[in-house]
């Protein structure tokens, strides 16, 4: 019954967009801007990561310590509870020795160790700071690895958001474990495929992430499958996961103001964007309200932020429509409807697919359309390819190739796959045909469609070996040879 | 049954205003006015000229481009649209971060990145009311400013700025975008010649070798200087190879590689930035436009040479990659740019 009725609103929806074309919609006013991160961030405050500066005198007592505690015998923990007592005077100097590589590794690592002590102090953000700042910056992995693991202990989530942007960059296996078990620890399941990943292997790697996964699964009750599945959806919301602090707040904040036109350079905006779409729904729900910052280059991006957290976002959907209404944003806001995917999303974007809107947004809309993948859509964008068929004004090539994505997404894309066969060999579009072609026949291939097996088979056969990099001519040839095999098979496959 | 049908529709229409669309939702959220310039293919009929240069231009291919797609792992890596399919750079401000387009994407770097106005007008050199497009003259199009929404991601135009020919010249559309036939009353090529431009990279860098003291010294030199060489694209690279003079011309193989010049990825933490520096340079690592490598080859005459790479890696014509220690036959992707001959 349901089924019937979306299918009787979204006809009348089309409906009444057929029909009010006749003058132009009347324009309604954009949302209210306010300087919302500028207020966020006045509201909030940063973590107190200061620590005094070494004296010579503590140096030289630090360094004692850190010898007794490696070589000490029996007055090894004598020295470890010195070196707790030192408290905030010793941060920096177990900071420097740690980093210090004319010293035995030993003491380094005892530096390390004590500066995780320090962090789990109530205020122990001094020395997680250090920590953080090993293990995303020492060029030695073992140091990185064990200033990560020691995180994982820090009572101040003030670093969840820089030892994410680690998870983007860290090429060492053993360093990347810590990361992502210390942000697990921490409320962030953002390296949990990783670990799954290293909990394959057959080595002691392997064991060690099995037994962080262990204690992920018992903390958060859940398998690791279920768990990343849940994380990657809407009901990550209802993981039990340690909501932020303040510090922490603020430190999403800062990231938010990042995006900001006044930011020139796109790597620390794209670094901004990444770690936000890391984190937990609280996130989404927290940079939302950025959607109304008066600096449009923060609107843009978070909504690109959101587009990115897919399902994790979908507590956002209200803040994406509403922000519908303002042009710069719109597109954006368009796509991340499509991502975060909910059924109240299709109504919003069906109606801005229609004619009357800007072409940019209806190509947005409609690839949020595929992008949510509900089969409501699929009639208006059968209607829609086939209207773009015809001659027009203006060249509207890029929202046809985004209707035969959609069908294609929808299951639909036997409408499609005549065109995109043609642009596949057509210079300018043929890179966007090609991956489309591909979704087509893998879908007919699993739904056990006849002849579909054999085209797949077909098709892959004509892809470059792995390992290897195609030139322009040679991708020609590649898509050229795998249209004109394709085309050969193409009515058998539609059954015509 | 008319009357049925005529309050069953009225029925789900009413359900679907109550039910489907939530309270904040805008039933039609967006002015309607439609933009009069949507695709730059509209320019062809008027500017076959500067339609046809663009069109065969790199700006042009920066979406459909088989490098571009490669390393942006077809734009998976979405911070590569921002540059690759821009909105207006009068949209987002002259000097300031482009944004990134949502349609048109294939259209790359496009007529209208530069020449559309917020407004919806287009920007030009002159003023044009009587023409199709009533170009309105916009002094802005041609700074320096302009292009460094894009270009200055890698610094280049900050590189500019350090030299001598910020006061000077010449500027990026001198060299980039220069008068066709050099006439002024031709107005500008709109090829954009780049790192792509053979004759411009032969004229912006030298290549030296001398024997010296048993050994042989080759010198690169950055020789234009107004930025550094290679630039702005850290998938550029150029690179030093050396052989045994041949005694068949038509060799292709038998070089062993020297020196690569490039600035690494992010990603790259093992590999320091090789670039030649411009002239002047405001680096703070004070490296210098000019590098002599010495190095100690067998007796006998050699040949010394610079390759030019619009991409990192060396491939076959198989696609199969090269590690470029390995690389024998560098013309196999990258073009010769200069080369010496050693007796």
């Amino acid at each position: 019954m349901s089924q019937w009725l979306h299918w009787g609103s979204v006809g009348c929806l089309t409906l009444l967009a057929a029909c009010g074309t006749e003058g132009p919609p009347e324009v309604q006013a954009p949302p209210t801007l306010a300087p919302i991160v500028q207020q966020r961030l006045a509201d909030l405050a940063a973590a107190p990561t200061a620590a005094p500066a070494p004296t010579p005198e503590t140096l030289e007592l630090t360094e004692g310590l850190l010898q007794t505690r490696v070589h000490g015998g029996q007055f090894k923990d004598m020295a470890f509870d010195d070196l707790s007592a030192m408290g905030k005077d010793a941060i920096l100097p177990l900071a420097q020795w740690a980093r210090d590589t004319s010293v035995d590794v030993a003491l380094r690592q005892a530096a390390v160790e004590l500066l995780g002590v320090l962090a789990q102090e109530p205020d122990g953000a001094g020395a997680s700071e250090r920590l953080l700042g090993l293990a995303t910056h020492a060029r030695e992995s073992w140091l990185r690895a064990h200033a990560a693991w020691r995180l994982g202990g820090s009572h101040s989530d003030h670093m969840v958001p820089r030892l994410v942007l680690r998870l983007k960059y860290e090429g060492d296996p053993e360093a990347f474990l810590w990361v992502a078990s210390s942000l697990a620890r921490n409320g962030c399941l953002a390296g949990l495929s990783g670990l799954i990943d290293l909990a394959s292997r057959a080595d002691e790697r392997g064991a060690r992430a099995q037994g962080e996964i262990a204690w992920i699964e018992k903390e958060l009750g859940d398998t690791s499958a279920k768990l990343l599945r849940r994380w990657n959806t809407s009901e990550a919301s209802a993981l039990p996961l340690a909501p932020p602090s303040d510090a922490q707040l603020f430190e999403v904040w800062s990231l938010v103001k990042d995006l900001s036109g006044d930011t020139f350079a796109l790597r620390p905006v794209d670094d901004a964007r990444y770690i936000l779409s890391q984190l937990a729904p609280w996130c989404a729900r927290e940079v939302a309200l950025a959607l109304l910052d008066q600096d449009a280059y923060v609107r843009l991006h978070v909504a690109q932020v959101l587009e990115r957290m897919g399902g994790r976002a979908r507590e956002t959907e209200g803040n994406l429509i509403r922000v519908l209404a303002e042009p710069g944003v719109a597109p954006a806001a368009a796509e991340a409807l499509g991502s975060v995917g909910s059924p109240a999303c299709l109504v919003p974007l069906l109606a801005a697919s229609q004619e009357s809107q800007p072409h940019e947004l209806r190509v947005a809309a409609v690839r949020g359309l595929g992008d949510l993948g509900l089969a409501e859509a699929l009639a208006p964008i059968q209607s829609m390819f086939i209207e773009l068929g015809a001659p027009g004004p203006t060249p509207l090539h890029d929202l046809r190739m985004a209707c035969a994505k959609a069908l294609v997404q929808l299951n639909a894309g036997d409408d499609a796959i005549a065109w995109l066969l043609v642009h596949l060999q057509q210079g300018s579009s043929s890179s966007d045909a090609e991956p489309l072609v591909e979704q087509w026949l893998i879908g007919g291939a699993r739904d056990s469609r006849l002849g579909f097996p054999a085209a797949l088979k077909e098709w892959q056969a004509l892809a470059d070996p792995p390992g290897s990099i195609p030139g322009a001519d040679r991708a020609r040839r590649r898509r050229d040879g795998r249209a004109e095999k394709l085309l050969g098979r193409l009515d058998a496959l539609l059954g015509t | 049954m008319k009357k049925l049908a005529g309050i069953a529709v009225l029925a789900t229409a009413i359900w679907f205003m109550v039910e489907l669309v939530p309270p904040e939702w805008n039933p039609d959220p967006v002015s309607a006015t439609p933009a009069q310039w949507t695709s730059s293919n509209q320019c062809k009929a008027c500017h076959e000229e500067a339609f046809s240069e663009w069109e065969d231009s790199w700006h042009a291919k920066s979406w459909i481009d088989e490098d571009v797609r490669l390393q942006s792992d077809n734009f998976e890596n979405k911070v590569c649209i921002d540059c690759h399919a821009p909105r207006g750079v009068f949209e987002t401000g002259v000097g300031n971060r482009v944004l990134p387009r949502s349609s048109r994407r294939s259209e790359g770097v496009d007529c209208l990145a530069c020449h559309l106005l917020p407004d919806g007008g287009v920007a030009g050199t002159i003023d044009m009311p009587s023409a199709p497009c009533k170009p309105k003259a916009t002094i802005e199009l041609s700074r320096v400013a302009f292009c460094a929404g894009c270009h200055d991601q890698h610094k280049t135009v900050t590189q500019w700025r350090g030299t001598p020919m910020a006061d000077t010249g010449p500027d990026c559309l001198d060299c980039h975008m220069p008068f066709r036939d050099g006439d002024p009353n031709r107005g500008r090529h709109h090829g954009m010649a780049g790192g792509h431009d053979l004759s411009l990279v032969q004229s912006a860098v030298t290549l030296e070798a001398i024997r010296a003291e048993g050994q042989i010294e080759v010198t690169v030199e950055n020789i234009m200087g107004a930025h550094s060489f290679p630039t702005d694209e850290r998938s550029r690279a150029a690179d030093i190879f050396w052989r045994p003079l041949p005694t068949d011309p038509e060799q292709r193989d038998g070089w062993t590689h020297l020196h690569r010049i490039r600035d690494p990825y992010r990603t790259e933490v093992d590999i320091t930035s090789t670039l030649l520096h411009a002239l002047a340079s405001q680096d703070k690592t004070g490296d210098s436009p000019r590098r002599t490598i010495a190095f100690t080859p067998p007796s006998g005459p050699i040949e010394v040479a610079l390759f030019y790479k619009l991409a990192p890696y060396y491939r076959g014509s198989d696609g199969s990659v090269w590690k470029t220690e390995d690389v024998t036959d560098p013309l196999m992707d990258s073009r010769l740019v200069h080369r010496v001959e050693v007796p």
